[in-house]
């Protein structure tokens, strides 16, 4: 097997209760993202831009 | 990096999989989990999942907590709601090991997110780097994005549930240890799969006659067409019933006591009620599909179109059949081969498909297609679910394509990649039916892997240069003008090899996987020195090389079994005397 076992192992995180430095910009990302997700799903059941309206 | 996991019980160890994906997803993944949880049945399962989607995960009683992502409003801040909703997840429960099992492209960034904010001990799957990049975290997740991938265009024969499974195993097998050894083999489909809810049931479905054998259809991912089967079971089949399930792409005019229309009237609890007490499920490629298999219910899936990606999400499990037409699929078509399959009990094998179809008339037909039936493989040839070609007649060889060798070869290729174990060439060979045009095809390939292998150690001698050279130097912001030059000739070397790959993968294009890989592989690199990103490099070149290593044993051992075998003389002369008499 040539694949490392680091490569197998997974991301091992050195100090796994120690939170993430970015944490702020990724709660904001987080944040858009479900909200950009949501509103791609209220489009796509909008009478104006469904499948079935076409 | 340093491995400094702390020795815990078996019993700590609670494990988070982030899976966002479609309603197919969660399936696949419920199916993976309980297979782990089986092996390891200390472990403690959490699931974060879309609201939408929850739904079957909340019919199971052996997932620890199942933890819906939050709603939010666009007239409103939602960052706190956000941050509040994360807070409570983490401050919950702490999580050892966490994967991320979403594939679906709409929701993978979010899932990447999640998987970055949340603390964990190990973590599998796809993250986010610190400048907000993706990356896969691990070998099977990177195999995932470059091969087993809807639009990969590359075909490969494990699947997308074995994959996840195997995946999840080896994450536990290294940071926990072996499975629990009262854990023997364990069928994990069920009919009891989710907890029954007996209200959920529809009337019509509860009041249906009980004689009846039923089939549930599902329409939409059939088309318009699938009307036609309908007629053709009821002329034929006074014994059974059919139900329809989900969309219907027009509306259903067939009127009978042996049809229950419960289109677009079912939700998850009576799906499962409905699916779980029929005989068959006739589907197009869709979740429900994912779902019979779950509940041991038998799929018969029509699949059109060439090319073999619908294994990797086909159904799971044994004997469930699939149809593949080259274009548009004929319900006649398929009924026969259904009709076949159906009444196999009755006929116990006596009749061959070959003669049902000719006696439907039909046998010009059915011999255009081709038919699989599924099978669990036992682990000595790989595991997993397969999908053995049927011939029309036992009697009769379906001979092996060039694209159904390479495809079973990329997948034991993968086995031997990051399971360490792929089954003997030798045994897994003999089940080919050998054939002038695949024999051609694999010579030719033969050329152009020569050509590919020197390429790629010509790649592999520049990585390790690369990584000796910068190795020797003090920093990269303090080396002479000498080694600067000489870095950046081994980085112009190694994308003009890339080009080189692209290249003769170019002409041949079932290797393209191996450029697939080694471009996965790079695009993955997680050391953060020139050093460190040149041994991934090596490590990448030396992948593409146990693969084409496997698949020229492959080539040599088929050509090996298609020359001719001298006779011995004293056979030789037997039959010749034997001849002249």
């Amino acid at each position: 097997m040539v694949a490392d076992i680091q490569l197998l192992q997974g991301k091992v995180i050195d100090e796994p209760t120690q939170r993430n430095k970015n944490i702020s910009t990724l709660i904001q990302e987080l944040a858009l993202e479900i909200l950009s997700e949501e509103e791609i799903a209220v489009a796509a059941a909008s009478p104006e831009t469904s499948e079935g309206a076409k | 990096m340093s491995v400094a996991l702390e020795p815990k019980t078996r019993r700590q160890w609670s494990v988070l999989v982030i899976q966002l994906g479609s309603v197919d997803e969660i399936f696949r993944s419920l199916m993976a989990l309980k297979a782990v949880k089986h092996l390891y049945p200390e472990i403690k399962l959490s699931v974060i999942t879309r609201p939408e989607t929850s739904a079957p995960l909340k019919r199971v009683d052996w997932l620890d907590s199942v933890i819906e992502t939050p709603s939010v409003r666009k007239e409103v801040d939602p960052v706190p709601k956000v941050a509040s909703w994360i807070d409570q997840v983490i401050g919950a429960q702490s999580y050892d090991l966490l994967v991320n099992w979403t594939s679906a492209s709409a929701h993978s960034r979010m899932a990447a997110i999640l998987s970055t904010l949340i603390p964990a001990l190990v973590k599998f799957g796809v993250g986010l780097r610190d400048d907000l990049t993706l990356i896969a975290h691990d070998a099977w997740s990177i195999y995932q994005q470059v091969w087993a991938h809807g639009q990969s265009g590359v075909e490969q024969d494990i699947h997308q549930t074995d994959i996840i499974t195997t995946q999840l195993l080896t994450a536990l097998q290294i940071h926990v240890g072996d499975p629990s050894p009262e854990a023997g083999v364990s069928v994990v489909t069920s009919k009891y799969f989710f907890k029954m809810i007996q209200s959920a049931v529809p009337d019509r479905w509860s009041s249906r006659k009980k004689s009846l054998k039923w089939v549930a259809i599902h329409c939409l991912s059939l088309g318009e067409r699938a009307e036609e089967w309908i007629e053709m079971v009821l002329r034929r089949h006074p014994d059974v019933g059919v139900v329809i399930l989900g969309e219907t792409p027009s509306a259903i005019e067939i009127s009978s006591e042996r049809v229950i229309d419960l289109s677009s009237q079912t939700h998850f609890d009576s799906s499962v009620q409905v699916l779980s007490q029929c005989h068959w499920l006739i589907s197009g490629p869709a979740p429900v599909v994912s779902l019979a298999s779950l509940l041991n219910t038998r799929v018969f899936q029509v699949v059109q179109g060439e090319g073999l990606k619908w294994i990797e999400s086909g159904p799971y499990g044994n004997t469930h059949l699939v149809a593949q037409f080259s274009n548009e699929w004929e319900p006649e078509t398929a009924y026969a081969v259904w009709s076949h399959a159906q009444s196999e009990w009755f006929h116990r094998g006596k009749i061959s498909l070959a003669d049902h179809a000719q006696n439907l008339g039909l046998y010009e037909a059915v011999s255009e297609l081709k038919i699989y039936r599924s099978r669990i493989r036992p682990a000595t040839e790989g595991g997993g679910v397969s999908y053995d070609r049927l011939p029309l007649n036992s009697n009769l060889v379906v001979p092996t394509d060039f694209d159904t060798w390479m495809y079973r070869i990329r997948g034991q290729m993968a086995r031997a990649w990051f399971c360490g174990w792929a089954p003997p060439i030798e045994e897994e060979s003999k089940s080919f039916k050998l054939n002038p045009e695949l024999l051609r095809r694999i010579r030719t390939l033969q050329e152009s892997l020569g050509v590919l292998r020197r390429v790629i150690l010509e790649g592999r001698e520049t990585s390790r240069s690369l990584e000796l050279t910068s190795g020797s130097v003090r920093a990269t912001y303090l080396m002479s003008a000498e080694d600067r030059l000489a870095i950046e000739e081994f980085g112009k070397k190694l994308l003009e090899i890339e080009g080189l790959i692209s290249r003769v993968t170019q002409v041949e294009a079932s290797l393209s996987g191996f450029l697939k890989i080694y471009q996965g592989v790079i695009h993955h690199l997680r050391g953060e020195t020139i050093p460190e990103m040149a041994k991934e490099t090596t490590h990448a070149f030396d992948l593409v090389l146990e693969g084409m290593d496997l698949l020229e044993s492959y080539l040599k051992t088929t050509l090996e079994l298609a020359r001719p075998k001298s006779v011995s003389p004293a056979i030789s002369s037997s039959v010749s005397l034997g001849s002249a008499h």
